[in-house]
């Protein structure tokens, strides 16, 4: 009978070491992401000291407050939307950023999709230029092409389209504009990633069968481009949700957006349960649509269409 | 006549001058199962994408059924493509991918449900209609994609390649198939491979193509046997190639004397203007045997040495050194157990069937 070998029994560690290789990962999130995030919500649930900062006693009044205004004299509560239309508003303006660089932004990396490799890397690269330089400086920028003496205007009434100069400034169209223009990178790069894998040849099977141009867009394009669609979507509505800068030097500060609102209430109004609840009620918000975003972006899996 | 190709040119923008089909002249007829052979780069995708109406050609003119078609969108040709990736919708299940063209030709529901049914059982893939492309394996998604071209009912199918991404067993299923399908639904099939085997076998004609340029068209068996250039004989199939000369005698049967001074036998007789400077013979068209037995056979003259044979289990594939230094393959089919096997090193005598030797000229 031949002589049995024994096998070493793999040993089962109860913590394999493998794990450590996330502790970078686990302690930058938990650092920067999980601790801010527990000071602000525990934050929302304190009262004001008086020249900013915390008292360390529970209380709801901050979230009441966005939605109520307290009676100075007999403390009774009355509906106040104040709050709730700056918050409506800023996602009016997030959502019209969103679809004017998603109309913009489609077509773009549709193109760039398209060309030769060599021009594609090249077009990316310019896509990608504007990051080189600080936000708030490009902001600045929007606003000299934008102002009466500007280069629109200047440009318009030189080729005598109109005499005195049109107001750009200082409204929802230099807000949204401004926004566009800030993110609107964020919407190419992922549909240009997401259509530049796509088969060309899926494209001319179904021209093949008899599809017209637009027929095609609709039945295979879209449905390919449905998640670089969503995710670019996304890319672009958070940040321009939160935005600060925008509406303070395009929106000139007359009109305040939920990030002016929050800004203010760690700045000069010195209400930071107050500023801590509105940035939680934001997050809330951006976890809904995320979830909503997550289910439309679903790809048909295997355990479907059986 | 179903495609009628006139003087085609195709040069892409940024390829220089250089033409990727050059005066391409072809006439394709109903019901016919022809194809469009050769090597990689020889135009025949390119040709297969100008009938289809995805390019444009440079010159030339396209008639589908009478009609010239340059111009015409490829959603407005009675034409369907099963490309060589198959380029199925992968957001579609199976029996949407089959009725997409009934769908964009608007054809009402109730009558493209019983057309995708139908569709499903000539591939046999009845029970997947609901399945993801993903979800199949690659016979099973090729068979989609035949299905979604054959669906919309086209006077003409193009094929490219669309067995090359099958293992070989299935590849040779498929074959038949294909074959079944063209004959049984009498549309006319262009079927475009480098894969010789799959040319000869399903093929009513072949057009061999070699840059840019047609070298023959014909019949498998024209194309085999017949061929009519150094190019297409080698291309397809196996062959021993002869360089030499001529040799006409009065009172004696046309010879070829190859550059090392053999002398062989010629099978056809060349035209007179045409000097032909090549000869060639397939491997199986000849025999090998013990050189005193064939001493006497005017067919035997080839005498030389086997230097290497190859066991195939149908045939044996011997190589022989002649006399003169050529290397000629031979290949023997092992129809008996105790047929002649030879053994490296043996001399042995080469005789070739009569006609088995054929001659084509230099330049071609």
């Amino acid at each position: 009978m031949p002589e049995r070998i024994p096998v070493p029994e793999p040993k089962r560690e109860k913590f394999p070491k493998s794990r450590l290789l996330l502790l970078p990962a686990v302690l930058v999130i938990g650092f920067f992401l999980v601790l801010p995030l527990a000071i602000i919500i525990t934050y929302s649930f304190l009262v004001p000291a008086t020249f900013g900062g915390v008292v360390w006693q529970f209380s709801t009044e901050a979230y009441t407050q966005f939605l109520f205004e307290r009676d100075i004299f007999d403390e009774t509560l009355a509906f106040n939307a104040a709050y709730l239309q700056i918050f409506l508003r800023s996602v009016m303006l997030a959502v019209s950023a969103t679809v004017v660089s998603l109309i913009i932004g489609f077509p773009t990396a549709y193109f760039i999709a398209t060309r030769p490799d060599r021009q594609k890397i090249l077009l990316i690269f310019l896509i990608t230029l504007p990051f080189w330089t600080n936000l708030l400086i490009r902001t600045f920028c929007v606003l000299l092409i934008l102002r009466d003496d500007g280069l629109v205007n200047s440009i318009a009434i030189g080729l005598g389209l109109y005499s005195t100069p049109v107001t750009y400034l200082y409204n929802d169209f230099a807000m949204g504009a401004g926004l566009v223009y800030s993110y609107l990178p964020f919407m190419i790069l992922p549909l240009y990633a997401n259509l530049e894998r796509m088969d060309r040849r899926m494209v001319e099977a179904a021209y093949d069968l008899y599809a017209t141009p637009r027929r095609v867009f609709t039945e295979v394009i879209l449905p390919h481009a449905r998640p670089g669609i969503v995710a670019g979507s996304l890319l672009v509505f958070i940040p321009s949700l939160g935005t600060f800068l925008v509406p303070d030097m395009l929106g000139g500060g007359g009109k305040l957006l939920i990030g002016n609102l929050i800004q203010l209430q760690f700045g000069s109004s010195r209400n930071w349960p107050f500023g801590a609840a509105l940035a939680v009620i934001l997050l809330a918000a951006i976890l809904v649509v995320l979830m909503l975003a997550a289910r439309r972006s679903r790809v048909p899996d295997a355990t479907e269409g059986r | 006549m179903t495609i009628e190709l006139k003087s085609i040119s195709k040069i892409f923008a940024g390829g220089g001058a250089h033409p990727v089909l050059d005066d391409i002249n072809l006439t394709i007829k109903d019901n016919e199962f022809f194809t469009l052979l050769g090597p990689s780069g020889c135009g025949k995708t390119t040709l297969l994408r100008l009938i289809a109406g995805f390019e444009r050609p440079t010159s030339g003119t396209i008639e589908l059924f009478g009609e010239r078609v340059e111009g015409t969108a490829p959603n407005a040709r009675p034409v369907n493509t099963v490309f060589q990736h198959y380029a199925l919708f992968p957001h579609q299940t199976v029996a949407q991918n089959v009725g997409f063209g009934l769908r964009m030709l608007r054809r009402p529901a109730p009558e493209i449900e019983p057309e995708i049914e139908r569709m499903l059982r000539l591939v046999r893939l009845e029970g997947l209609a609901h399945r993801y492309p993903h979800q199949l394996s690659g016979g099973q998604q090729q068979r989609v994609a035949l299905a979604r071209a054959l669906a919309a009912r086209p006077r003409v199918l193009l094929l490219d390649e669309p067995l090359s991404a099958l293992d070989s067993k299935l590849r040779d299923e498929m074959r038949v198939e294909l074959k079944l399908l063209q004959r049984n639904t009498g549309i006319t099939f262009i079927f475009v491979t480098h894969d010789q085997g799959e040319a000869l076998s399903m093929s009513d004609r072949i057009a061999v193509l070699s840059e840019g340029r047609i070298q023959q068209v014909g019949t498998p068996d024209d194309i085999y046997e017949r061929p009519r250039s150094r190019f297409v004989a080698q291309f397809v199939g196996e062959t021993n190639v002869f360089e030499g000369k001529l040799i006409r005698l009065p009172g004696k049967p046309l010879e070829f004397k190859t550059s090392s001074g053999a002398l062989l036998p010629l099978g056809d007789t060349p035209a007179d203007d045409d000097n032909p400077a090549l000869a060639f013979v397939r491997p199986e068209k000849l025999r090998l045997g013990n050189p005193d037995d064939l001493a006497s056979d005017p067919q035997a003259r080839l005498r030389g040495v086997v230097t290497n044979k190859l066991y195939l289990g149908t045939d044996t594939v011997y190589y022989v050194d002649l006399d003169g230094g050529e290397t000629l393959r031979a290949r023997i089919q092992n129809a008996s157990a105790v047929d002649n096997r030879f053994d490296v090193g043996a001399a042995v005598r080469v005789r070739a069937e009569e006609g088995a030797f054929r001659t084509v000229g230099r330049s071609t």
